[in-house]
C-alpha cells in the first residue's frame, strides 16, 4: 500500500493570538497617524509664534526708528518751508519782489 | 519551541507596550502637573523672568496751523549719561568728553567724580555730539532717548504757542492751555525678553501704537502770522517803540488768523529771554483804548436811535467844560455832523453824544460789546479789563469813557468788539483752536464758531461800517491806513499810559492804536494794531495805521481779497513767439464763417469769447475777470487751446476752459 501523501494545504490564517496582537498595533498606528502630525503641527506653530514674535519686535523697533526719522525729516522740511527763509531766497537770490496791485489773480 | 516563540514575542511586546504606555502616562501626568495643576504658578514665574514693565516714552502731540503745517512737534533726542563708578580715569574721560559736548572740562570732571550711580552729561544732545561721543566708545558712558519739543519756525507765534518745561508739561500759551490733550498718558508696557535678552513681542498687536498725545489744529495761518509779525516788527522799530501787538481776526467766525507780540523770543531757547517777554500782551495787558472807543459809543447811539448820521453837533470850537474839567479837541471844530464827529474824532462831539445816550445805556452796550469781561479765548492769563458800573460814573468819568479814558481793555477785546460791527452786529467768541485730532488724525473735538450775542442790529452795523470807512478817507484821521482800490474802515486811538508808580498819566508815554477791517462793505478780516510807547509822533493814525496797511496788503491775497488794478495793464505779450493780439479783439472779433451775426445775437449781457492763445495765465484771468466769467485753467505756461473757441458768444453762465503749455 502506497501511502499517498497529499500535500497539506498551507494554513494561511495566522494564529488567533497574532491577530489579537496586531489589532492594537493597527489602532496605535492609526492613532499615531493623527496624533503625531498634530503634535508636530502644534510644535511648528509654537516655533513659528516665537519666530514671529521676534520678527514683530524687530519690525516694531524698525518702525520706531523710521517714525523718528520721518519726524526729523518733517521737522527739517518745516524749517525749509519757513516763510522767512522762502521770502529771503525770493527777494535776494531769485530777484523777486512783493506783487503790486493788479498783479495778483485769485484762483479758486 | 514553536509554541513558545510567539508567546515570548508577545510577552516582550506586552512589556514594551507596557513600558511605553507607562512612559506616556508619566509624560501626560507631568504635562498635566505643569500645565494644569501648577500651571498658573509656573506661568507667573516664567512671566516674571521674561517680562519687564518698561515706561513708554510719552510724546506730545503736534500743533498745526490751519493748513496743517507743523508749528510744534516732538522728536526723540539722545541724552548722554555716565555711571561714574565704571569710569577708571576721570581726568582722561573729562578731557575726551568736554570738547565733544562743548562743556567745561572741570564741570565734566566734577560730574564724573560724584559718588552717584548715574549722572547726566548732556541731555538732548545734538546728533553730532551724540555721534562723536559714540565713536570714542568710552567705558561707563551710555545713551538714552528723550523727547524734545521743537518749534520749526522759532519765534513765529511764540506767544500763542507757548512752550513746555522738562517734565514735559506746558508752561505758557496753548501748550499750557491744552496740556491735557497734548501730553500722552504716562504708562508702562510689558516687554518680553528671551534667555539671551533678545526682545520678543508677545503683546496684543493693538498696543503697538505710538504713545503720542492729541494734535491741535489752530486757526492761525503761518503765512499771515509771518507777515503780521514782520510788519509789526518793522513798525515798532520805525516808531522806536517799546513793543507792539497785532491781532488779525475773521469776523464771521471769530477765528484768529494771526496774533503777534513784539518783542518775541525763540521758542527753542526760551530760557535765554527774560520772562517779561513771554507774556502775551494781547490778552494779559490792558490799556486805555482812547478814541477807538468812540466807535462803540456811536454804534450804541445809532442803535438806540438817539442820533441819525446827519444830525449836527456843536463841537464848541475845541473847548468844552464838563464839571470842573475842560475837554479839548486836537483840532477845534464848530458844527459837525454825527458822521463827521467820528471821522475827525472829536472828543467834544462824542461827549455830547454820550450825554444824550445816557450812562446806563452806554454801559450796557459796552458790556454787550464784551468790554469788562474776558472773551474766554483759549489762552491762559486773560484779563477782563475795567469798565466800572455806571453807578460809579460821575459826570467827568462818563464823558471820559466816551473817548476811551477811565476804562481799560485788551487788544483782543477791541478786535472782537470791532468784529461785531463787521459781522452785522453779532459778537463772536474769538478762538485759536479749530479741532483736536487723535493719533491717527481723526477729529476728537471740533470748535465751531460761537455767537456770544447780537449787540447791534445788522442795519446799525452796516451804517457803522460806512461811517468807519470815512475815517480812512481824505480828511479822516487814518488816511495812512487806506489801500488804493479797496475801501478800508477803521478807527484810530491814542491814549496816555498810566504810570504804575504815580498812578497818574505818565507824560510822553502813549499807546497808539488802529483798529480796522476790510473790505468795508463786506469785511473778511478785522485787525487791531497797538504800538506801545512810540517815540516822536504818537498818533494812532500816524504810527499804527501804516502798519495795518502794510500787513493788510500782504495778507489780502492769502485771504482771497482781490485789490483791483486801478489801471488795466496793457495786454502786451512778453514773448515774441506768438502774434501780438489786437486789444480790439476782446470786444470785437472776426466772426467765424457760418455763425450768426454778432450784432443780432449779442444781447445786453452777451459777449464774444476772445482769442486767448499765446497769453499768460495772468492775462487770461484779468480778461475773464473783466468779463466776470469763471474760467477753468489746466497746465502752465502760455494758452494753447480754449473752449469756447474765439468769437463764440458767451454769457456769465458759460464754462470757459483754457489749456496752457510751457514755452519751450
Amino acid at each position: 500500500m502506497k501511502a499517498s501523501i497529499k500535500p497539506q494545504p498551507r494554513n494561511r490564517e495566522k494564529p488567533a493570538r497574532n491577530r489579537t496582537l496586531r489589532r492594537p498595533i493597527k489602532y496605535l498606528i492609526i492613532l499615531s497617524a493623527f496624533f503625531v502630525p498634530a503634535v508636530f503641527a502644534f510644535i511648528w506653530l509654537r516655533v513659528q509664534t516665537v519666530h514671529l514674535s521676534y520678527d514683530i519686535a524687530r519690525a516694531q523697533k524698525q518702525k520706531r526708528v523710521m517714525t523718528e526719522i520721518n519726524k526729523k525729516l518733517r521737522l527739517q522740511l518745516a524749517n525749509m518751508k519757513s516763510p522767512e527763509r522762502i521770502e529771503g531766497i525770493a527777494l535776494t537770490q531769485l530777484g523777486l519782489r512783493i506783487p503790486e496791485k493788479g498783479q495778483i489773480e485769485i484762483l479758486k | 519551541m514553536k509554541t513558545d516563540q510567539p508567546y515570548s514575542l508577545r510577552f516582550r511586546l506586552y512589556w514594551i507596550f507596557g513600558l511605553f504606555g507607562l512612559i506616556f502616562i508619566l509624560i501626560i501626568g507631568r504635562a498635566f502637573q505643569l500645565q494644569v495643576w501648577e500651571g498658573p504658578r509656573l506661568a507667573g514665574i516664567a512671566k516674571g523672568e521674561m517680562e519687564k514693565m518698561i515706561p513708554r516714552s510719552h510724546k506730545r502731540g503736534v500743533i498745526y496751523d490751519r493748513n496743517r503745517f507743523e508749528l510744534a512737534m516732538t522728536v526723540e533726542m539722545e541724552s548722554i549719561f555716565a555711571q561714574p563708578r565704571e569710569i577708571k580715569n576721570i581726568q582722561q574721560a573729562s578731557c575726551q568728553l568736554s570738547p565733544l559736548l562743548s562743556l567745561d572740562r572741570n564741570r565734566v570732571s566734577t560730574l564724573l567724580g560724584q559718588p552717584k550711580p548715574f549722572v547726566y552729561l548732556k541731555r538732548r544732545a545734538t546728533p553730532d555730539e551724540y555721534q562723536a561721543v559714540r565713536n570714542i566708545a568710552l567705558e561707563g558712558v551710555y545713551f538714552t532717548k528723550e523727547a524734545q519739543r521743537f518749534y520749526p519756525y522759532r519765534d513765529l507765534a511764540c506767544h500763542v504757542l507757548g512752550f513746555i518745561g522738562l517734565d514735559p508739561n506746558g508752561l505758557e500759551g496753548l501748550e499750557r492751555q491744552y496740556n491735557d490733550y497734548l501730553k500722552s498718558p504716562y504708562r508702562y508696557e510689558p516687554s518680553f525678553r528671551d534667555a539671551f535678552g533678545k526682545t520678543l513681542y508677545l503683546n496684543d498687536l493693538e498696543s503697538i501704537q505710538e504713545n503720542e498725545g492729541h494734535h491741535l489744529v489752530l486757526t492761525l495761518d503761518k503765512n499771515i502770522q509771518y507777515f503780521t509779525e514782520k510788519e509789526l516788527k518793522k513798525g515798532v522799530a520805525k516808531a522806536q517803540a517799546k513793543g507792539g501787538v497785532a491781532i488779525v481776526l475773521n469776523p464771521k467766525n471769530g477765528e484768529i488768523l494771526a496774533l503777534a507780540n513784539i518783542p518775541g523770543f525763540n521758542l527753542n531757547s526760551f530760557q535765554k529771554t527774560p520772562p517779561a517777554y513771554w507774556r502775551n500782551q494781547a490778552v494779559t495787558d490792558t490799556f486805555e483804548p482812547g478814541s477807538t472807543f468812540k466807535a462803540f459809543l456811536m454804534a450804541a447811539a445809532l442803535e438806540e436811535k438817539k442820533f441819525s448820521i446827519n444830525d449836527m453837533i456843536f463841537c464848541e470850537n475845541g473847548k468844552y467844560r464838563v464839571g470842573s474839567h475842560i475837554i479839548h479837541d486836537v483840532h477845534p471844530h464848530g458844527w459837525l455832523s454825527f458822521q463827521d464827529v467820528l471821522k475827525v474824532s472829536s472828543n467834544i462831539g462824542v461827549t455830547k453824544i454820550g450825554k444824550k445816550l445816557g450812562m446806563k445805556s452806554h454801559y450796557t452796550y459796552l458790556r454787550n460789546f464784551g468790554f469788562g469781561r474776558a472773551t474766554a479765548i483759549d489762552l491762559p492769563g486773560e484779563v477782563e479789563g475795567v469798565v466800572w458800573p455806571y453807578q460809579r460814573w460821575g459826570e467827568i468819568e462818563a464823558s471820559n469813557i466816551c473817548f476811551g479814558q477811565g476804562v481799560t481793555v485788551t487788544g483782543l477785546q477791541l478786535a472782537a468788539a470791532l468784529g461785531a460791527i463787521a459781522n452785522d452786529g453779532r459778537l463772536m467768541k474769538p478762538h485759536l483752536v479749530r479741532e483736536i485730532l487723535d493719533q491717527k488724525g481723526h477729529p476728537v473735538k471740533e470748535f465751531l464758531p460761537q455767537t456770544i450775542r447780537q449787540v447791534i442790529s445788522p442795519e446799525t452795523a452796516r451804517v457803522m461800517r460806512t461811517l468807519l470807512a470815512r475815517v480812512t478817507e481824505p480828511g479822516g484821521t487814518a488816511t495812512l491806513a487806506a489801500i488804493e482800490g479797496l475801501s478800508v474802515a477803521g478807527k484810530t486811538g491814542t491814549a496816555q499810559k498810566v504810570s504804575p508808580e504815580t498812578k497818574r498819566y505818565a507824560p510822553g508815554k502813549c499807546i497808539s492804536t488802529f483798529m480796522g477791517f476790510l473790505p468795508a462793505e463786506a469785511p473778511t478780516l478785522v485787525m487791531v494794531v497797538t504800538i506801545d510807547e512810540p517815540k516822536g509822533s504818537h498818533y494812532g493814525g500816524v504810527v499804527a495805521a501804516p502798519i495795518f496797511k502794510a500787513i493788510a496788503e500782504q495778507i489780502m491775497p492769502i485771504l482771497g481779497i482781490k485789490r483791483p488794478a486801478m489801471v488795466a495793464p496793457a495786454l502786451q505779450p512778453q514773448e515774441p513767439w506768438f502774434e501780438k493780439p489786437d486789444p480790439s479783439q476782446f470786444i470785437m472779433v472776426r466772426r467765424p464763417e457760418g455763425e450768426p451775426s454778432l450784432d443780432a445775437s449779442i444781447g445786453s449781457t452777451g459777449r464774444v469769447m476772445p482769442d486767448m492763445r499765446g497769453l499768460t495765465m495772468r492775462k487770461v484771468l484779468e480778461m475773464m475777470n473783466e468779463y466776470e466769467i469763471p474760467v477753468i485753467m489746466t497746465g502752465s505756461g502760455r494758452a494753447v487751446a480754449q473752449s469756447p473757441s474765439p468769437g463764440t458768444i458767451i454769457s456769465q453762465k458759460t464754462r470757459c476752459q483754457v489749456q496752457f503749455r510751457p514755452v519751450l
